[in-house]
């Protein structure tokens, strides 16, 4: 039983996302997805987190709502209703066509299932809890546990197209043109996921704390604090795929672009979409000659550092070069620190992402000392 | 004159309600639902006083509830608590028309309550200050934001919001079966869906 709904639960299959390990006994039982699959669950998973960033939006715009049955919860709420429904159809299909339940659900799509259940369990919490304590008001709305586990919901269910393209690459199918869809929209829905406890902080989404408009006592701090944690979540991800997958070039400006028009759908300033545009190309120039994606540790610590840098000097230059909200106010040492500060965040994040090897030897002598 | 006298009689008699109702009487405030308070000013410390205000900002509809507390008990009933609010004038924010307000009220059960008429959305700068038997003190002016009022629901939008995903999601799935297009791929030698054995025919066959 407890095999069965490890297997169900992909166990394997995070443990490949985390630690590398083979998980090739789900491809021998399990169905794959095919790009109908993937693109039709990557819709619907996006108009869920367009719902939600519309739902922030009138958050920022009129303050607390004032019904748990407002119009803007009904677009999120109803997509993810949707997709559990076509998972929860193509599950069905298949048990009644003979499938044990274990496989019910193609490669990478029943923890996406886990996620659904988990979102509508903590909505259910969240719509009582409004109705007896009332709703969140400010910075409440964006840590109040009930809406950091929807966040964590959305976060699961919505990288299940990133989990099956991580399982075709275990095949040794590459990543084509033509797949790449579900994995952009996935990719861009599991960041916007991340993004939402944040967004309200970070300097390249709806707190340019560097413009002199946006100028502060404690703003130098703070903007510092938003690069760092900016860089983050960004490179979290983007490193969380590109350790597992081959991506063509082209598609980080993609997943970039598309992730800033989405966060335009709150702040309605669509002044860091140019912005996003040519960190996204100058990050693909970077993917395309390191070559992160080779196994070489050294590359992808190497592109860890690097496309942090280049987003970070990009948003700087591209405020000094403008003068657009009166231009940066930071000082030089602050502006070039805080690149330098992303680029260790982002090195970072690249050397826990990589299994240290320890030698045989080193372990020896650690014997002999004790 | 007796016509006269009957004429200032009716008069009189009519007139002296009039005056009683123009006199100037405090309506009672009446709290909203509690789901629809939000937590307004947490723990501002005022002199030896401790303030929690909640309530609602919307303009035009704004309700304050001020919890004091003196060492962490209510203060006594009757205490005065003072709130004025005057619009800002700086700022992308400044709220366009607002007049300033000035307010007192008593505590009872260590709450005053005020519904100030704060009629413009925008960013106000409020004070409060309390008179008590720990003696009078004034806060720091705060900045507060008054909400624009949501305009209603509607329905349009509504309907297209619960839709949309439906809609989508029976038109993809419709386009992929007209097309025959397979939505999973089984692996090689998986792909004959032999229905299960029910399991008394299975025990048996072990058997």
């Amino acid at each position: 039983m407890l095999a069965s709904v490890t297997q169900f639960l992909d166990a394997g299959d995070m443990r490949q996302f985390f630690e590398l390990r083979d998980a090739r006994q789900l491809d021998r039982t399990k169905a794959r997805s095919t790009l109908a699959f993937d693109l039709t669950f990557a819709i619907v998973t996006l108009l869920a987190v367009v719902g939600l960033w519309l739902d922030i939006w009138s958050h920022v715009t009129y303050g607390a709502d004032q019904s748990i049955f407002s119009q803007y919860h009904l677009l999120f709420y109803s997509a993810t209703v949707m997709a559990g429904t076509f998972l929860a159809y193509t599950g069905i299909s298949n048990l009644s066509a003979g499938y044990r339940w274990s496989d019910a659900l193609p490669v990478g799509y029943s923890l996406s299932l886990a996620g659904i259940i988990f979102f509508g369990i903590v909505g259910c919490i969240d719509l009582t809890s409004h109705a007896i304590w009332g709703f969140e008001t400010g910075a409440e709305a964006l840590t109040s546990p009930t809406h950091l586990g929807l966040f964590a919901g959305i976060f699961v269910f919505a990288s299940g197209p990133i989990r099956a393209t991580v399982a075709r690459q275990r095949r040794g199918e590459s990543l084509t043109l033509t797949r790449l869809a579900p994995v952009v929209l996935s990719v861009t829905c599991t960041l916007s996921a991340i993004t939402f406890p944040f967004f309200n902080i970070l300097p390249l989404v709806g707190k340019p704390w560097a413009l002199q408009i946006q100028r502060s006592d404690q703003g130098a701090t703070l903007g510092v604090i938003g690069v760092i944690i900016q860089t983050a979540i960004t490179m979290g991800i983007l490193l969380w795929i590109v350790r597992r997958v081959s991506l063509p070039p082209g598609t980080i400006t993609l997943i970039f672009v598309l992730y800033s028009l989405l966060t335009v759908l709150v702040t309605r300033i669509p002044i860091f979409v140019p912005i996003w545009l040519i960190a996204g190309i100058l990050s693909d120039v970077a993917m395309v000659v390191l070559k992160p994606s080779s196994g070489d540790v050294w590359r992808f610590r190497l592109f860890g550092a690097v496309v942090p840098a280049l987003m970070w000097s990009v948003y700087y230059s591209f405020f000094m070069i403008t003068g657009i909200g009166g231009g940066i106010w930071f000082t030089g040492y602050i502006w070039t620190g805080s690149i330098v500060e992303a680029a260790i965040t982002g090195y970072l994040l690249a050397f826990l992402m990589t299994s240290a090897t320890v030698q045989q030897s080193d372990v020896a002598l650690v014997g002999q000392e004790r | 004159m007796q016509i006269f006298k009957m004429c200032c009689g009716t008069f009189l008699a009519l007139a002296a309600p009039a005056i009683v109702w123009a006199q100037p009487m405090s309506t009672p405030i009446v709290d909203p639902p509690r789901q629809e308070m939000q937590t307004v000013e947490p723990n501002l410390l005022v002199g030896p006083y401790l303030l929690n205000v909640t309530g609602k900002t919307f303009a035009g509809d704004v309700f304050l509830d001020v919890a004091v507390t003196d060492n962490g008990a209510p203060v006594a009933d009757g205490t005065t608590v003072t709130f004025s609010a005057a619009p800002t004038t700086t700022g992308d924010s400044s709220p366009d028309g607002g007049s300033p307000v000035d307010l007192a009220a008593k505590t009872s059960a260590g709450h005053a309550k005020f519904v100030p008429t704060m009629t413009a959305p925008g960013d106000w700068m409020i004070t409060l200050g309390v008179t008590g038997a720990a003696g009078a003190v004034t806060a720091t002016p705060l900045k507060l934001g008054i909400d624009p009022h949501r305009p209603p629901d509607s329905p349009t939008y509504a309907l297209s919001s619960l839709a949309l995903p439906i809609v989508t999601v029976i038109v993809l799935l419709a386009f992929l079966r007209l097309r025959h297009v397979e939505l999973e791929q089984w692996p090689t030698g998986r792909e004959q869906r032999a229905p299960r054995q029910p399991r008394q025919q299975a025990q048996t066959a072990v058997g």
